[in-house]
């Protein structure tokens, strides 16, 4: 309970500032007395020196990089500068609380089963414990997926990003057979919110959806433009996920801010199939001093469901 | 001193208003519908260009089952000496937020001890409950300033308050934090506390991380003081190491856009190749046509 | 003349072949049609309902589909790398086989590629491939690929048929026609006498094609077979798998060849022109195929065997365990490696229909052979396996995926029967050549030399 409500309040502290440095930038120069009756919602009161109370335009959003809108067409093959993306999963952390899953799905407006963040249960060898091990894209610097595209649908990005264009995938799926770590996904299902060439697209959000193309974690862009963490990270309710930016050297999960460099060096942080040489950008910090026992994933899982996990990791 | 009567007078009615009449009304307003209780939190914060911010957060149920009230009307009040004057009113948005900009020159009343108040009122309605809530602050000044001696990057900070005759004073003990701010958060690197003279000062490190030309915004913060609330300063500096965007895309060949030259020539030379024969091959049998005998020759 | 006398005995001999058709014709493009419908219906489903309703899943991201395109494409490329050999080579006896193996190769490759078509989410999108073109990408190659080997072998194939279409146009008085088919002859035949002139140009152009034909079809097959090989999987990426696709295409279409041989020597009497030796010499060539098929698997696996790596360990398993993919296997490596030595290898149980037979059966354990080697590779990726929905762990193909496969081969069959109407299945006025009489184009000039010298 203390934790819920401390949870909270630094999250309303966070967004106050955010808010508040914004309107600072955004300038209340430019403000001004409108005389309609405005949405509440969209305006900010600002007491006056004099006493006198007006109200100002609140910043559209909490624009972190210009231009704060998700990038679309050419724009979104770019990247965005200066910038060099990286997650880093804390597996001590892990669960399986599941929550990155579903705050991804709501997000990019999956259907229950597709899962663009999954949380496996591994076990590296037979005497070791298993481990929760949360995988999403990996967004390599040497990405396999990239190579074998046949219309150039799918791109890298100079800010690490590897994207998705739904608008020009065929769906021939080589990418899904060539991505060593399954990260990718097909819309085999038709959903109502889908739209083929939609203006408000972007790669960035993947939002809306389309029938019959490719589909995968996109290190969300779109919230990085307004500072704010991929829906995995921010819904995580352990803080084990961390995303950044590793020019400035830094990760966070929200709560705690760290160095990346210091942390992967002291942590012994690693990729996982470092020898496949794809070098990814998502790094793993090993399950060592846990917070959980494993088992304490299993709570929402049915038995049946329990059963093939284990299965899954026994050796023969 | 005369105002004394009047105050504890003032007091003792509202006094006499909360515990009897809110409860009255209550208790008549439960035999048709009970109602829900509302919670207000409201925190005071100093931004970085001095501007006051007053947030607030109106919601009922706790933990899991907290939800905002939205587009409630608050009413804001603040007190000078006895009087309770109305600053505002707002309105919270559909999370239950809702916050007041302070523009830094705004003089508020200080109390004896040199606290502002400011007061939030809810109202209610048909089914919520009232819910009010103080927030007092005093204000701190902070400024920030680099230097560097004998080769050591410092950061220093000194805290003051303005007393009544305009004369800062020195304030000791402030707790600080010092980081760089970072694309989703803070990065802080130390924690400082002011001494006698209200300053604190911080050794910078010589390998964080700035943009192409290695600026770094410094980031200064007291986090959620008793008396000053929670203020933020942030001041520009080339401290950080230059990073090198300039080599992000090399070696993308296999990926990139463009397939590499080999590719290109290897695929246009057999194609070429192939092609070139192939229209020989067509032409010499176009070639036959063109020198069909007019004279039959014998049938096949 | 006697070359001319042989030819309107042969044409005559093959009359009913080619005259007007029959009820018994019209009822085999009947039966045809309706196995057609029934995969248009499915693809009509598969359209509307989306891909959900194949077994495809975001693991096994190709199926049956994907085995039919890599089979019949092997068939196609098989088709024309023999003809274009045979040809070059002037094997003799191979002759009579030239114009069944170029129709496999036009027809297989028409059909094979809309296969690839049927896993496409959005084959609406198809021309984004021109549009968008990525050199890099395996799939462009093969686009490129199989569209140069398409225009370049129905171009080879109407090459080896102006021959006869003359053959037919002189000779259409004697024949029960429609009227329209012999104003076709004369137009296809190009205005062609047998003039000396004419001869050598025709049988230059004819050379170049099949010179053209062979690197093509092994360039192109090769580069379908990267189509895995450039994939990170276990058991794809591997440096054998172009040269392993390319000999098992070439065994599959000498398999092909065989039965489709027996078919007409059953149905049509054929068996002056599909001689006994024809089928004793393919049949050797199987058992010599099959031997370098078991090679080639051998060392392909022993090596992968020895190298412990975890994922290869929980593939290769797959084929051991008989509760997966066990029979299957040893099944299909049974049929392909060892049963062509065995029936035709022993003289003992060695005959006509023995060697037809296990040729059907080769045929089948290398489409097995092709299934074993994609769907349990895409079955076994590095993470493991935990999805708790079984179709998405498990790979069967839907009767939508079976009635098109079905229907993919009626077609294929379909354009034998109508094509085998419109010309007569054996290349008539080719093989009344005599032997030596058409030099190899690339040959004139070097043998001069060399004589003078």
């Amino acid at each position: 309970m203390k934790d819920k409500k401390s949870n909270s309040r630094r999250k309303f502290l966070s967004t106050g500032l955010k808010i508040g440095v914004a309107t600072a930038a955004g300038g209340l120069a430019a403000a001004k007395i409108l005389e309609e009756p405005p949405k509440k919602s969209e305006k900010i009161k600002v007491l006056t020196t004099d006493g006198t109370v007006i109200e100002v335009e609140k910043p559209a959003n909490d624009c972190k990089i210009n231009p704060c809108s998700p990038a679309k067409g050419i724009e979104a093959r770019k990247g965005i500068p200066g910038r060099s993306f990286v997650m880093v999963i804390d597996l001590a952390k892990c669960k399986n609380a599941r929550k990155c899953v579903e705050g991804c799905q709501k997000g990019h407006d999956l259907l229950p089963d597709q899962e663009l963040m999954k949380v496996y249960l591994m076990k590296d060898n037979p005497e070791s414990e298993p481990y929760w091990f949360p995988k999403n894209c990996f967004h390599c610097d040497n990405p396999p997926c990239v190579k074998v595209c046949p219309v150039g649908a799918t791109f890298k990005r100079t800010d690490n990003v590897v994207l998705v264009d739904a608008d020009r995938c065929i769906g021939c799926k080589f990418c899904i057979s060539a991505c060593p770590y399954s990260a990718r996904i097909l819309n085999w299902e038709n959903k109502e919110t889908y739209a083929s060439n939609d203006p408000d697209y972007s790669p960035e959000t993947q939002t809306p959806g389309q029938h019959g193309v490719v589909s995968k974690c996109d290190f969300c862009p779109d919230r990085a433009r307004e500072g704010k963490l991929p829906y995995c990270a921010s819904s995580c309710p352990m803080g084990a996920i961390y995303f950044g930016d590793k020019n400035e050297d830094t990760v966070t999960n929200g709560e705690e801010t760290l160095r990346f460099k210091e942390l992967i060096k002291e942590r012994v942080g690693y990729r996982y199939l470092e020898e496949l040489g794809t070098e990814p950008n998502v790094y793993y910090l090993p399950p060592v001093n846990r917070m959980f026992p494993y088992e304490r994933g299993f709570s929402n899982l049915s038995e049946e469901k329990k059963e093939i996990l284990l299965k899954s990791i026994s050796k023969p | 001193m005369d105002m004394k009567p009047k105050y504890i007078l003032t007091t003792a009615l509202l006094f006499l208003f909360f515990f009897y009449y809110l409860p009255a009304k209550t208790t008549a307003a439960a035999n048709i519908q009970k109602k829900t209780k509302t919670r207000l939190k409201v925190y005071y914060e100093k931004l970085a260009n001095s501007d006051k911010k007053i947030s607030i957060i109106l919601f009922q149920g706790t933990g899991k089952k907290m939800k905002g009230i939205e587009n409630a009307e608050l009413v804001l009040t603040t007190f000078d000496l006895d009087n309770e004057r109305q600053l505002t009113t707002i309105y919270t948005d559909a999370n239950g937020n809702a916050m007041l900009i302070i523009e830094a020159k705004y003089l508020f009343p200080k109390d004896e001890r040199g606290y502002s108040v400011v007061k939030v009122m809810y109202s209610g309605n048909d089914s919520l409950k009232a819910a009010q809530k103080k927030v007092k602050f005093m204000d701190l000044n902070v400024d920030v300033s680099f230097e560097i001696v004998d080769s050591i990057k410092l950061i220093t900070v000194s805290t003051f308050e303005i007393d009544s005759i305009g004369n800062p004073k020195p304030i000791e003990g402030v707790k600080l934090n010092i980081g760089v701010e970072r694309l989703f958060s803070t990065l802080y690197l130390s924690k400082i506390e002011t001494n006698k003279k209200g300053i604190g000062t911080m050794e910078f490190p010589e390998d964080i991380a700035g943009d192409s030309i290695g600026t770094i915004n410094v980031i200064v913060k007291i986090d959620d003081n008793d008396d000053y609330g929670t203020i933020t300063k942030a001041k520009k500096i080339n401290w950080g190491t230059i990073v090198d965007y300039s080599n992000v895309s090399e070696n993308r060949s296999l990926f990139g856009d463009e397939a590499p030259l080999w590719m290109i020539i290897s695929v246009f030379v057999v194609l070429a190749g192939a092609w070139y024969h192939f229209i020989l091959a067509i032409y010499k049998v176009l070639k036959i046509k063109k020198i069909e005998p007019k004279i039959l020759n014998e049938p096949l | 003349m006697d070359s001319h006398l042989k030819a309107k005995e042969l044409l005559e001999e093959n009359k009913t072949f080619i005259e007007k058709p029959n009820k018994q014709w019209f009822l085999k493009v009947f039966i045809l049609a309706v196995l057609i419908c029934i995969g248009l219906y499915a693809l009509v489903l598969q359209i509307t309902k989306g891909h959900l309703i194949t077994g495809m899943r975001d693991n096994v991201v190709w199926g049956v589909y994907i085995v039919n395109f890599v089979f019949i494409l092997g068939l196609s490329y098989a088709g024309a790398l023999i003809a274009g050999i045979f040809h070059l080579a002037r094997v003799e006896w191979a002759k009579p086989l030239q114009r069944i193996l170029k129709l496999i190769t036009v027809f297989a490759l028409i059909v094979g590629p809309v296969y690839i078509l049927l896993c496409l989410g959005r084959p609406e999108r198809l021309l984004n491939l021109f549009l968008y073109p990525r050199i890099q990408s395996p799939i462009t190659w093969d686009l490129i690929a199989i569209m140069t080997d398409l225009i370049f072998c129905i171009v080879y194939l109407y090459f080896t048929y102006i021959k006869d279409f003359a053959l037919l146009r002189d000779n259409s008085a004697n024949l029960n026609l429609y009227g329209w088919r012999k104003k076709l002859y004369k137009f296809l035949a190009l205005g062609y006498q047998n003039t000396p002139e004419q001869k050598k140009l025709l049988n230059r152009a004819l050379d170049i094609m099949a010179a053209i034909i062979i690197p093509t079809s092994i360039i192109a097959y090769s580069l379908l077979a990267w189509l895995f090989g450039m994939n990170l999987k276990v058991g794809w990426h591997s440096a054998m798998t172009a040269p392993f696709f390319v000999l098992s295409a070439v065994y599959s279409g000498i398999a092909l060849l065989i039965i489709i041989m027996w078919i007409y020597r059953k149905t049509q009497r054929l068996e002056k022109v599909f001689t006994d030796n024809h089928f004793l010499y393919l049949g050797f060539s199987l058992v010599i195929l099959s031997l370098f098929y078991g090679y080639f698997y051998f060392s392909q696996y022993i090596t992968d065997w020895y190298n412990i790596q975890e994922t290869t360990n929980r593939l290769l398993s797959k084929y051991m365990d008989f509760s997966q993919y066990g029979i299957h296997f040893s099944v299909a490596i049974f049929m392909v490696a060892f049963l062509p030595s065995i029936i035709i290898g022993v003289p003992w149980f060695r005959s006509i229909n023995s060697i037809a037979i296990t040729s059907v059966f080769v045929l089948a354990g290398l489409w097995v052979m092709r299934y074993l080697m994609i769907v349990p590779v895409l079955e076994t990726p590095y993470l493991p396996m935990q999805d708790f929905r079984e179709s998405w762990v498990h790979y069967s193909a839907t009767w939508i995926e079976w009635s098109l496969t079905i229907a993919g081969i009626a077609i294929c069959v379909l354009f034998f029967v109508v094509a085998s109407k419109l010309a007569p299945i054996i290349p008539i006025s080719e093989m009344l050549e005599k032997k030596g009489e058409n030099k190899f184009v690339i040959f004139y000039k070097t043998r001069r030399k060399l004589s003078k010298g």
